[in-house]
Order: C-alpha cells, then structure tokens, then sequence
C-alpha cells in the first residue's frame, strides 16, 4: 500500500478559508515543479500561522480526515522550509518549522512502512544538525527517536556520535597556576569543563556498547567504540576492538580509519615505530587522505626520520585538483553521518511524493 | 604594542641557513629582536644597546646584516566557512597588500586551510602566481587550523627561514594534529610565527599583563597560537575584518624593522632547551624576540 493512500486527507475547508493556497494546493505545488517556490512562501509564514496550520492538521490526522496530499508529504514540506530558514539565517533560525515538521512526524504511523518512513526522517535531520555542530537540536531529535525506536542499533550509534562529537571538543585553556588557586573558580570551572567531555565520551561508549549488543555486526559502531575507549584512555581495549573491526569486512573508509585510530593509540601509547607502521597502512588504505600523511609525517618526525617526514608532509598539502579534491574520512567523522543527510531526505522526498 | 621576532641557527653565520632541529655543534645563534617604544618601531640601535642572556648567562651579541638569516614569508590563510562573502573580499584585499609590499628580493608563500591543508603557491618571487592564487581562493568549510600551522612550521621553504603569517578567525574544529604537537614543533623550528586573529580582544598591554594568561572567553585554539607566536618571536594581531588590511602591512612592517642578533653561545654548551632572554638596555623599550632554542642532542 503506498503512501498516499495511507495518509491521504483533504483539508481544503478549514486552511482554504484562512489563506489563499490550501494545503492541497501546497502539496500539490511541493511535489511538481513549484517546490523551491512553495518552500519559500512556507518559510515565510508568521508563528501564528505556523501553529493554527499544525492544529489544524492534527486535528484532520486524528480525525481521520483527508490532508489532500501523504501526510509524509507535510514533513517534507516543512523539513525544506526549515532547511531553508537554517540556511538563510546561518544555522541560527528560529525552530519554528522543523518543530511543525517534528509535530507532524510524530503523526506518521508505526506501521512498517511509516515507521520506516519515521526513523530515517530522524536520522537524516538529526544528522543535519549535528553536521551544523548543533548538538542540543541532534540529540534531542534522537532521543525522541529512541523512545519510539528503542531496539535501533543504528540510532543508537547515530546519538552516541553527537555525544563523542560533544565529548571531543578542544579542552579549554586550563588556568596559568600564577592565577589558579586551588578550589578557586578558575581551576572548578576548568574542571567541570573536563568532566563534562568525558561524561560525554562515556555516554557515547555506553551507546555504542548497546548497538553492539542489538547488532554485533554493526561496523560503525565498534569503529566509534574503539575511538572512544582511546579517548577515554582505555589504548588496549581500543586496539582490541580496531583488530576485531579490520577482522570483518570493512570499506576503504572503515579500514583507513581503523589504522588511524590504531596509529593514534599506539603513538601515545610510547609505540612510535609501531605508530608509523599503522599509519602507513591508513595511508595505503586511502592514499588520498590527509589526516593519514599529517600523523605519519608527525610519527616519522618523532623518529627523527625527518628526509621521510618532510616528502609525506609535501605530499599531505600538495593539491590534487585533477581528480577533484580530497575526499578524507576523518573530515566527516566528527558529524556521524552528516555526509549522508542529502541522501537520506532526498529518499524521503521522492518516497513522500509517489 | 610589541612585535617580533627571534632566531637561531646552529650553524656559521655567513650561507643559507635553516635544517629545522639545530645541531648539536651549535656555533652561532642568530635572534631576530623587534623593539618597539608605545608602539612605534625603534629603529638605529647598536649591538651595545642589547642585553642577551643564553640560559642566563650573558652572551656578546653583534649585529648581523639581514642576508643572513633571509625571511621567506609564508601565508597561512583560514578560508573556513566563517569567511564566506565580505570577509573573504577582506581577506583578499589584505593578502595583495601584503604581498605587494614585498621587497623584491624575499620570496613568499602561500597555504590556504579550512578542514584541508594546501600549499597554493611554493615559495616565489613573482607576485604574479600569489595574486592569482588569492583570486581564486573560496571560503568553506570546517577548520583545521593546527594541521596548518604544523604544516607550515616542518615544511621546508629552502634557503631563508619562514616567517609565517597566519590568519583565523575561529577556533579549530577538524585538526587531527594536537596542541601538544604544534607547540613542539614550535620550540624545534626556526620559524617566526605571527598570528593575525580577527575577532579577537585587543592585545593586552605587554608592560601590565603576563602573556602566558589566557584573555577572558580566549579558546583554546587561540591560545596555543598565543603561546606559539611567543615561543617564536612573533605576535598575536587581533583586529576586525575591515582591519585586516592594516594589519597584515602592520605584520610586514614589523618584518622589515627587526633587528638580527648573532652570538657565539658561551658557557652554555649543552644540548636541548636553551632558554633567551633579550633585553634593551638603558631605555624604556618592548622586545619582542623568541624566548627559546633547541638543540639536537
């Protein structure tokens, strides 16, 4: 059964007595070819008509009553509304029409299609926030998504990488000891800032120790749970746990980022020549990369094999425009899956709109 | 206001010098000194006029000619997302008036950074390529601004020592490359880093405040490059982005007023950290030089 015919109601009384365009109309604009002009024109509307408009669905959802168009169709009209007011103000937009589009996913049912529909609207805009650095708006997507979704193993790692990206932020500056009294403000609030980010790594790896226990096959998840437990300073543990990643079938970018990672703990952990060699597989892994030359070169340099450090570090910055760019992992690792946002709305639109 | 600039070769004081690690047979010390007096640069001073101290023992510095320790400055540009549209145009503006303030014999440089590092143009004299490149230049993206100024700092310019003038305007968000990393690379180079920062508070007043203290809401990124310009003789130049101009001519005026200091190190033959202290005698002045060297053991 398709989607239309699951959510399909009209609302041409009610929306067309209080403005020129029902929804119907919209919907119908939205799925042609007036979609860049609609979304403006919704973009626009005042709060008030933002929440008169979101009753008014709700009640004709509840009541059962024809939209004139899916209801995943209104998500998606207002998700682009809401993309656009982000883009337009500089990610620093008001919520307004992402939560009308919240309060509309929210109607979707949980029968398998709209909950599938469901759990990737609150992958693909969780994951746009957070590639906006907005971690309070992802998170807090994802946990309603989790409440819904609880044995989701892919929303479990899809939190737990807002709570690592929280988690990884450059340290503060910690107070100068001429100025830092013990117990004083400076030295407290330093310390809580330093709490604050491992508490953040801890819920990253208790979320991503669940998905592991839903999904032991789930790749991402031990790749993120080893870089974790590096974090946290648990080096054996992340090794471990990188060995058992490269063990099952991994992409490029899983792979790279393995021996990264593996290089990473191996240089703090005082295994410099051990470092380099994994740095050399992350960079034979993905030769394009430039985070896997910049730590080899840096391991190289602590060898003192400054000839080798010096020819990798020109190859790390020199550009190779030919074939379009760098593409490295570890640019979007940070984000989740930001990187996968255009795909995953892109599906939704096309999925809303048959 | 104070500025730039130290440095040291462990090698003869004539030829081209540079490796980034000195050597252990360290025979002469070269340490470029900026003076300035309320922020105007102090120029006409003699060898006399300096007081150097090697790990606090006194050294005879003398005057060395500015061909000996040649600057090849080096740009180091964030074009993150933060510069799209007149900040970038800003930018720009302030990358052409530096490099057409250039001397004709200095060679100069270009990286550009934002979550990726790349050399643009390889030291050169022609202006030509270094106009062109900035022209070309789009903003976006994340910042990596470590992986730059580490990558500046090991990179080799060829003859001549870097002095590099990085600008940012954010705190780094994409480095794989850690402060700690930066810093040491820092203490081992020979390089001057200056730092131009828009955005940022103005420069507390050197004769009042300890450097070493973090400014109020300070990053943590932008204090590495407090402590990395410091550690190398150079500065932090906050401004806005409509005084990017002035301050980049501000940064080559301050390259071109330096004194170079050289020595025959005495009494302190040892390797590893040295600790510099140069001081102006007799006179209220700010000195502005690296306050450390390495050498190899």
């Amino acid at each position: 059964m398709g989607l239309s015919s699951l959510y399909a109601v009209c609302l041409v009384g009610a929306v067309a007595a209080e403005t020129p365009l029902s929804l119907a109309d919209l919907l119908e604009r939205y799925r042609g070819g007036g979609r860049e002009e609609v979304v403006s024109e919704v973009a626009a509307w005042p709060r008030e008509r933002v929440w008169k408009h979101v009753e008014r669905v709700q009640g004709r959802v509840q009541g059962k009553q024809d939209l004139g168009g899916p209801l995943t169709l209104v998500v998606m009209l207002h998700t682009d509304a809401a993309l656009l007011d982000r883009a337009r103000r500089r990610a620093f937009g008001s919520d307004l029409q992402m939560e009308a589009a919240r309060a509309f996913v929210r109607l979707v049912p949980a029968d398998p299609v709209g909950a599938s529909f469901a759990r990737r609207w609150y992958l693909g805009v969780a994951s746009y926030e957070q590639g906006l650095w907005d971690a309070g708006r992802a998170r807090s997507l994802l946990e309603e998504a989790r409440r819904r979704f609880p044995q989701d193993a892919e929303l479990l790692v899809a939190l737990g990488s807002v709570d690592e990206m929280e988690g990884s932020l450059p340290p503060p500056s910690p107070p100068p000891p001429a100025v830092a009294r013990p117990g004083g403000i400076l030295v407290r609030s330093y310390d809580a800032s330093a709490r604050d980010r491992r508490e953040e790594l801890m819920k990253a790896e208790e979320s991503y120790r669940q998905a592991l226990a839903l999904e032991p096959g789930l790749g991402e998840a031990r790749l993120r749970h080893a870089r974790v437990l590096a974090r946290l300073g648990e080096g054996a543990e992340s090794l471990a746990e990188l060995g058992r990643v490269l063990e099952g079938p991994v992409d490029e970018r899983a792979r790279y980022l393995a021996h990264l990672f593996a290089g990473h703990v191996l240089e703090e952990g005082g295994r410099p020549e051990e470092a380099v060699a994994a740095y050399r597989r992350a960079v034979e892994a993905a030769p394009r990369c430039q985070a896997g030359r910049l730590a080899l070169a840096h391991a190289l340099d602590g060898l003192r094999s400054q000839e080798g450090a010096a020819l990798v570090l020109l190859q790390a910055i020199t550009p190779d425009d030919a074939e379009g760019g760098r593409r490295d992992p570890w640019w979007t690792y940070p984000f989740g899956q930001a990187d996968r946002v255009g795909s995953i709305l892109d599906g939704l639109r096309r999925e809303a709109g048959q | 206001m104070t500025v730039l600039a130290a440095l040291l070769l462990g090698l003869a004081p004539v030829g081209p010098p540079a490796p980034p690690v000195f050597g252990s047979a360290t025979e002469a010390v070269y340490v470029d000194v900026f003076v300035t007096c309320h922020g105007v640069p102090v120029t006409g001073l003699s060898a006399a006029d300096f007081e150097v101290k090697d790990d606090g023992v006194f050294q005879e510095p003398r005057l060395a000619g500015q061909e000996t320790v040649r600057l090849t400055p080096v740009l180091v540009f964030d074009t993150s997302g933060s510069l799209e549209g007149r900040n970038l145009e800003h930018l720009r503006a302030a990358g052409h008036a530096f490099v057409d303030g250039l001397r004709s014999d200095e060679p100069a440089a270009l990286i550009t950074f934002s979550h990726e590092v790349v050399l643009r143009v390889a030291p050169t004299f022609d202006r030509r390529p270094l106009h062109e490149s900035l022209d070309r230049v789009k903003a976006g993206g994340s910042t990596a601004a470590l992986d730059a100024l580490y990558a500046a700092l090991r990179h080799r310019w060829g003859a001549g020592r870097a002095a590099i003038v990085l600008f940012t305007d954010g705190d780094d968000d994409l480095s794989w490359l850690d402060a700690g990393a930066v810093l040491a690379a820092a203490r081992q180079s020979t390089a001057l880093v200056d730092v131009v920062a828009a955005g940022e508070a103005p420069e507390a007043d050197p004769a009042t405040s300890d450097p070493a203290l973090p400014r109020p809401g300070e990053s943590a990124c932008m204090k590495l490059l407090r402590d990395v310009a410091r550690t190398t003789g150079g500065t932090v130049w906050p401004c806005s982005y409509a005084g990017l101009r002035r301050a980049f001519l501000e940064v080559l005026g301050s390259l071109h007023a330096r004194y170079v200091l050289g020595y025959e190190p005495q009494g302190v033959a040892h390797p590893g950290r040295h600790r510099l202290e140069v001081k102006v005698k007799g006179r209220p002045a700010e000195v502005q030089a690296r306050t450390e060297y390495w050498v190899e053991r």
